[in-house]
């Protein structure tokens, strides 16, 4: 199926790539279907999530893993029960990341990733009870 | 709203599932204790408005070029 996209305009996605947000996210409670552009490998550290119903809806997503080596949040099974999860290797993390006009400010909300079972592609903006995690993080080092 | 007074270590229960206890009060500061179950999502109500408010500014940049965003945090990670 085509769709419009924020950064590339006119593409075409395999509709079983879509990605579902039941609940939606936090500010964007009824926008439920998203899919990911770009190349996802581990060395392509940034990629979109771009709504498949509104065209201006797009979000830059990182895997924390790419910047913070050892995020490793607590997360109780129970709080993914509508991710029908059968194992923990299903879990894919992103993190939504914002960019100011200084780039080198950017940041990623570790306190609330974006939870994806790359199973079935149910996904939801998880939000932790984790104080160790903050909603800005520098994805930089900062001088 | 409901409005209920309660005292130190007395709860209120919220359904069956949900029991909520005034654990301590200390000037204006009141700790409180939840039991639920764990599917039920509980959160300071000021974090999930910052994360909504985060998640609103995270679209209202205009112009992303990720290539050269890429390449600047790879520069980093080679560095």
């Amino acid at each position: 199926m085509e769709i419009n996209t924020k950064p590339y305009g006119l593409v075409n996605v395999d509709p079983a790539n879509i990605i579902t947000f039941e609940n939606g996210l936090p500010g964007f409670e009824d926008m439920q279907k998203f899919v990911l552009l770009g190349n996802q490998e581990v060395d392509e550290p940034l990629v979109w999530l771009q709504s498949v119903d509104d065209e201006a809806l797009a979000f830059v997503v990182t895997q924390p893993k790419t910047f913070k080596q050892d995020y490793h949040p607590t997360i109780h099974i129970n709080e993914l029960e509508d991710l029908e999860l059968k194992d923990d290797s299903e879990i894919m993390l992103y993190c939504i990341v914002v960019v100011p006009e200084d780039v080198s400010k950017m940041t990623a909300n570790l306190k609330a990733p974006l939870v994806i079972n790359t199973r079935n592609n149910k996904a939801k903006q998880l939000i932790l009870n984790d104080d160790n995690y903050q909603i800005r993080e520098y994805i930089l080092p900062q001088a | 709203m409901l409005v209920l007074t309660r005292k130190k270590d007395q709860s209120i229960l919220i359904g069956d599932k949900i029991e909520i206890t005034i654990l301590e009060i200390k000037g204006d500061q009141i700790r409180i204790g939840i039991d639920a179950p764990k599917d039920v999502t509980i959160l300071r109500k000021e974090v999930f408005m910052a994360v909504k408010e985060e998640n609103k500014a995270a679209i209202t940049t205009s112009e992303i070029d990720l290539g050269s965003l890429t390449k600047r945090l790879k520069k980093f990670k080679t560095s």
